[in-house]
């Protein structure tokens, strides 16, 4: 009995040996990891990591490239010449994963259940305002069958835009833009739906064929998809992992092939190891001041926060305390933009608008009527405790502020939940935000200051940047929008002070040159892995 | 002596068996050692001798007055400050700075040294409290008696059902705002120096530990209770509050000094911990267990970070039971050999 058994255990590992050769032979499987629960919902997403699953489960109209963005989702456009209504030709061979082709009438879906008032989805005001009719749906004061967005027929799709709208090609690469089944949807106000393997019918290179939104995600490559020749990857496994050093070891240890998130204080060892990958982002992190009038808010007055950006050395801050994974900001809108010709760069016009003057901080502050800090009430920095930058970051803010100004800062460090609740509602003097482009448009970075808008937590208003920005949006020539959009990040920075920027991201992706090979970031700051290659 | 010496005629030695000439009377020396076994000293005395013959309680103690004295000294003497940012950043071990600075470029000796006084402060100052808290408390149950006392150790019953870690998180999170506010008016300026962040950490662990030093302060005084001595206090008239002082309270020191000294390694490690998932002392304040989440960050490349405040904790935590455990024993008199 004993030996049989033995006999049996030793056919089951040299057949499981067997098979595991086999399967690393032709599969090429990506493992990677990243925190818990991305939303796979493409209207409720608003986080970078289900952006970047999504990336690879749908295709819309245009995607995002190695560079740039290309026409994916149609073979063809016409635009008329004010830039208001497009025409798309749909490729007739996109296929959902059951088979079923896309058509225009999946786009439509799409962009009404972004504007539907019934549904409120994230960015309802923000990209429903694009289109023709949008806003004024989602208010209630027009009917669905209003909106700007029409199935010509089953491969042509017409948008119609609210204003004149040159760079809606960036605005559609954006996940709410992708196609949507109506029939796989459930709506309920969470997007749970989309963890659903049965229920995820998509259209891109990958689809999902496992998902536990705590551990871990599968997705596979799409038999479905037209240019299915041209991907690489067979199987990507998505491990779900909230702590960065755990995700690290993983790393070291061979358990996982690519992170994006990482200890920072670890960077020095991972750059000289060689698994750092990074190139600049698209995206600001900046500290957003409490500009509501209530009763003793001092930072209502722009002197004080202009006194307390000045104190900020950027480069030290980022060159060695953040040990290089952050380029210093000398504005609100990175490199990276184009401006008033396409070949221009929005922030090279722009020029730099802040810089480091202690003196001038403190004789500022002595104007608002605090001479060496006296009197001044106690700051308090309120930021999510899950982040070591910001914990790098605070510490050295709240030493330069004691110093320089001779003011007392108190850091909060918060639980994430807790943190968003007190910056939506406004209860805060100072917390760290960060914004990135979700299309390569200038306009898109400055479009979050806008009175009302929910990342403008520090409630900052001004009626000259709302003025400029909203013209911006109506304008046509592209020089003229430029000189708009230069216009508000002045009245931002140099006029207002009504954030505090900080430093530029960076797209980052740690791997190993002798495991994956063509790992590509792509402009969105996300790897496009349906092109690695596991060695 | 010699006059009362009386020799025993020969015919009962004989009766005995006995040889007359084998009986001498005592000398002194032997009548000494007679009249006492040992030289007569007091409970203290006795205890701290006791205490004394113990080697590793001894060594144990004197690590740990080098801790406190290096606590103490180290930051006063050494020329940066626990805030104070130096330019090089991340750096390792060298003769300005022993044990390298940190992200910030400050001294990790002197924010070491100064995350031990603020452990220890909160060690201290958590015993102070559950002494004066479970002291009276006990004392006032053992001594009233009857419904009330039943009643109050029902309560300290209750209080230990309450998983305590869990409501010293959900304490130390509510009583952080009142605090501050607390501390914002100027009356209590000599409180705010310390920080509402400490002391919300003080008010949760008194909350939570006076309870075991209660129960055996109560047991303590119901065993002395019933002993004759202060029952005939009693029936000479003495009040109540004379004979808990002067009877009951002396007789429990010892249970009293045990149970102090287990709370203050337990108050060390909570502060810690609560440090260590930011609910501590606040930055740039360091304490032990923000320094050691700090580390956590940076384990791989900075190893010796986490090394540095991990060996305190442990050491302060292990002299703190050796010492406790040895004084229990000296002072327990049935120990006596």
């Amino acid at each position: 009995m004993r030996k049989l058994l033995a006999l049996i255990m030793a056919l089951a590992m040299v057949l499981g040996c067997v098979s595991f050769a086999a399967a690393e032979g032709t599969e090429n499987v990506i493992t990677i990891a990243m925190e818990t629960s991305p939303c796979l919902d493409p209207h409720w997403n608003a986080g970078s990591t289900g952006a970047w699953l999504q990336s690879l489960m749908y295709e819309g109209l245009y995607t995002v490239n190695e560079t740039s963005f290309e026409l994916t989702g149609a073979t063809g456009v016409d635009v008329n010449d004010d830039a208001t209504v497009w025409t798309f030709h749909l490729r007739k061979d996109a296929k959902w994963n059951d088979g079923q082709p896309v058509t225009a009438g999946d786009y439509v879906y799409s962009i009404q259940r972004l504007v539907d008032p019934d549904i409120a989805t994230t960015y309802m005001d923000f990209y429903g305002a694009f289109i023709k009719n949008g806003e004024a749906i989602s208010k209630r004061e027009a009917e669905m069958s209003e909106l700007g967005v029409k199935a010509i027929d089953d491969y042509t799709l017409e948008i119609t835009t609210q204003e004149p709208c040159t760079y809606l090609d960036s605005i559609l690469t954006y996940s709410t833009f992708y196609p949507l089944r109506k029939d796989v949807v459930v709506e309920d106000g969470t997007g749970d739906w989309a963890w659903e393997v049965a229920r995820a019918i998509t259209n891109g290179p990958m689809n999902m064929t496992y998902c536990d939104e705590d551990q871990e995600i599968i997705l596979e490559k799409n038999p479905t998809y037209y240019a299915a020749d041209t991907i690489k990857l067979d199987k990507l496994v998505v491990k779900l992992i909230d702590n960065s050093t755990t995700t690290l070891s993983m790393l070291e240890t061979g358990e996982v092939d690519l992170i994006t998130g990482f200890p920072s204080e670890e960077a020095t060892r991972l750059q000289k190891l060689g698994l750092y990958h990074a190139i600049p982002a698209l995206s600001t992190n900046f500290l957003l001041v409490n500009c509501q009038e209530i009763d003793g808010n001092v930072f209502t007055d722009a002197r004080i926060r202009r006194a307390l950006s000045l104190c900020i050395d950027r480069e030290y801050l980022c060159g060695v305390l953040l040990n290089g994974t952050k380029q210093p900001a000398v504005a609100y809108v990175g490199n990276g933009f184009s401006g008033s010709t396409p070949d221009a760069d929005f922030r090279g016009e722009g020029g730099n608008m802040i810089y480091t003057d202690e003196d001038e901080a403190r004789a500022l502050l002595a104007e608002a009527g605090y001479p060496e800090g006296a009197g001044f009430p106690v700051l308090t920095c309120s930021y999510g405790n899950n982040s070591a930058d910001y914990q790098i970051m605070f510490e050295y803010l709240q030493s330069v502020w004691e110093e320089e100004l001779g003011i007392t800062v108190q850091l909060e460090p918060l639980d994430k939940a807790v943190m968003t609740e007190y910056r939506d509602s406004g209860k805060f003097d100072i917390t760290p935000q960060g914004w990135g482009a979700d299309y390569m448009d200038a306009s898109n970075m400055l479009s979050i200051f806008v009175t009302g808008n929910f990342i403008n937590g520090g409630r900052y208003s001004s009626e000259v940047f709302d003025n400029s920005y909203y013209e911006s949006l109506k304008t046509v020539d592209q020089a003229a929008r430029m000189a708009l959009l230069h216009t508000a990040e002045e009245q931002l920075l140099n006029v207002d002070m009504g954030i505090i920027p900080l430093y530029h991201g960076s797209a980052v992706a740690i791997y190993s040159d002798d495991v994956l090979d063509n790992v590509v970031i792509g402009a969105s700051g996300k790897p496009l892995l349906q092109y690695a290659i596991h060695k | 002596m010699e006059k009362t010496e009386k020799r025993l005629d020969g015919p009962a030695l004989e009766k005995l068996g006995l040889n007359p000439e084998d009986i001498a009377p005592a000398t002194a020396e032997e009548k000494a050692a007679n009249d006492q076994m040992r030289p007569s000293v007091g409970y203290w005395k006795d205890a701290m001798q006791r205490f004394r013959r113990n080697k590793l309680a001894m060594v144990m103690l004197s690590i740990l007055i080098f801790v406190i004295l290096c606590a103490i000294l180290i930051p006063v003497f050494s020329p940066y400050t626990y805030k104070g940012r130096t330019p090089d950043v991340r750096q390792g071990p060298s003769w300005a700075h022993p044990f390298g600075t940190d992200k910030l470029g400050r001294d990790i000796l002197v924010r070491v040294m100064y995350g031990t006084r603020i452990s220890l402060l909160v060690g201290v100052v958590t015993m102070l409290l559950v002494c004066l808290i479970g002291i009276t408390y006990g004392a006032i149950a053992a001594w009233v008696g009857g419904l009330c006392d039943n009643l109050m150790m029902r309560f300290v019953d209750l209080m230990m059902t309450i998983p305590s870690m869990l409501i010293i998180i959900l304490l130390s999170v509510v009583l952080r705002d009142p605090i501050k506010k607390m501390l914002s008016d100027p009356q209590w300026n000599a409180l705010a120096s310390i920080g509402s962040g400490l002391i919300s950490i003080f008010a949760v662990l008194a909350l939570f530990n006076w309870l075991g030093m209660a129960r055996s302060v109560r047991g303590a005084l119901l065993m002395n209770r019933t002993q004759e001595y202060v029952l005939a206090s009693e029936a000479m008239g003495a009040k109540a509050s004379w004979v808990v002082k002067k009877h009951l309270l002396p007789n429990a020191v010892g249970i009293i000094i045990i149970s102090a000294t287990g709370v203050v390694p337990s108050a060390i490690m909570t502060e810690s911990f609560l440090s260590f998932i930011g609910l501590g002392v606040a930055a740039p304040v360091p304490s032990l267990g923000s320094m050691a989440n700090d580390a956590l960050n940076g384990i791989i490349s900075y190893p010796m970070n986490m090394v540095y405040p991990a060996a305190i904790i442990c050491l302060i935590i292990l002299c703190f039971n050796v010492v406790g455990d040895a004084l229990r024993d000296a002072l327990d008199p049935r120990m006596r050999k």
